[in-house]
């Protein structure tokens, strides 16, 4: 679900109050997780925010986790990184499912 | 009994390898058939190619799968498949699959559609090059679709796409994207035809539950929306008799 959409915008904002240009930071950043080899998350929500980077969402593995947060803090190295990702994979953490729902 | 075990979006690569395995050795006892709706590797490399292949390949129940558009990514999709039809694993795009259970055919027409949204809601073929070009891939996936479902002789047929044909099955994902998770065309593609169900992935923050127009069960299987290893389903006569 990649729109390409990326806007490409100066990633050397000074970290603070800046509400008029953070969401134009933001979705940069949201480009850069889908684009960047490391990463290629789609599903990554990020939030900037009184000069703090925000992410959140879910992966499989605590590497792609942290993966994701250094692509975050290269594309705002002036902003703090609160890395709020959730671990989760359900082929590993869940138990197979037993249930069958019958179609009609 | 047929029963279909189905997920999407396993998006595998090396740090995966062999997390998938031991559940779909479980699945070999509960279901006829493994359908992988698209999404199998994170970049659509050769290398996540041969992940994707040692985790789903040698099960005692045919594997059946469509490309995404991560498996495109790399711009490698020809050898993706290749690696994975070498192993025994059956890539549909645009063809059909066929296998008989206790005396029933069931058959599988497969393809990775593509985006352009719903009806009232989506791109249209007018414009710009790259508009038109947008949409008339969406038209060609449709119709890619839908000559296999009419090829596709079979007593239970099953659909599979990467991308969504219903709008039922994206809600949680945000309105604004859906023209690129899903196409009301596949939807058209499979009702004009029929189908006994439709399953896709793609939508990770969707729904796993939807219905065509025309009455034909959807499933989301995106293993993030499942949020288990794989989801069955059992369909045919035996079903409805089973629930009536």
């Amino acid at each position: 679900m990649d729109s390409g959409v990326n806007p490409g915008v100066n990633s050397g904002l000074n970290p603070g109050l800046n509400p008029g240009t953070d969401v134009y930071l933001a979705k940069e950043i949201e480009g850069a997780i889908a684009d960047d080899g490391r990463t290629a998350e789609l599903g990554i929500t990020v939030d900037v925010r009184a000069g703090r980077v925000f992410l959140r969402g879910k992966v499989s593995t605590t590497q792609r986790k942290d993966a994701v947060g250094d692509v975050a803090s290269e594309h705002a190295p002036t902003h703090e990184i609160v890395n709020e990702i959730h671990v989760e994979d359900p082929a590993a953490s869940a138990s197979p499912s037993t249930e069958e729902e019958r179609i009609r | 009994m047929t029963c279909v075990a189905a997920v999407g979006d396993i998006h595998l690569d090396r740090d995966l390898a062999g997390h998938l395995r031991p559940a779909l050795e479980i699945a070999t006892t509960q279901a006829n058939l493994l359908l992988v709706a698209g999404d199998l590797t994170r970049h659509g490399t050769l290398d996540e190619a041969e992940v994707v292949a040692s985790e789903l390949a040698g099960l005692t129940i045919p594997v059946v799968v469509v490309l995404g558009n991560h498996d495109y990514h790399s711009d490698q999709q020809d050898g993706v498949r290749d690696i994975l039809e070498r192993s025994g694993i059956v890539v549909l795009e645009g063809e059909t699959f066929i296998t008989e259970i206790d005396g029933t055919t069931v058959g599988v027409a497969g393809a990775k559609g593509f985006g352009v949204g719903f009806a009232g809601r989506c791109a249209s073929d007018f414009g710009e090059p790259e508009m038109k070009a947008f949409t008339r891939h969406a038209k060609a996936a449709a119709q890619t679709l839908r000559g296999a479902l009419e090829r596709l002789d079979a007593d239970l047929r099953i659909v599979m796409t990467h991308y969504s044909p219903v709008e039922d099955t994206l809600r949680g994902e945000p309105p604004e994207i859906w023209p690129f998770l899903g196409s009301y065309l596949l939807a058209e593609a499979a009702d004009a035809v029929g189908a006994d169900l439709y399953i896709h992935g793609h939508a990770h923050a969707g729904t796993e539950q939807g219905m065509t127009a025309g009455g034909i069960s959807v499933r989301n299987v995106a293993q993030p929306v499942l949020r288990r290893p794989y989801a069955l389903y059992r369909v045919g006569d035996e079903a409805s008799a089973a629930a009536s």
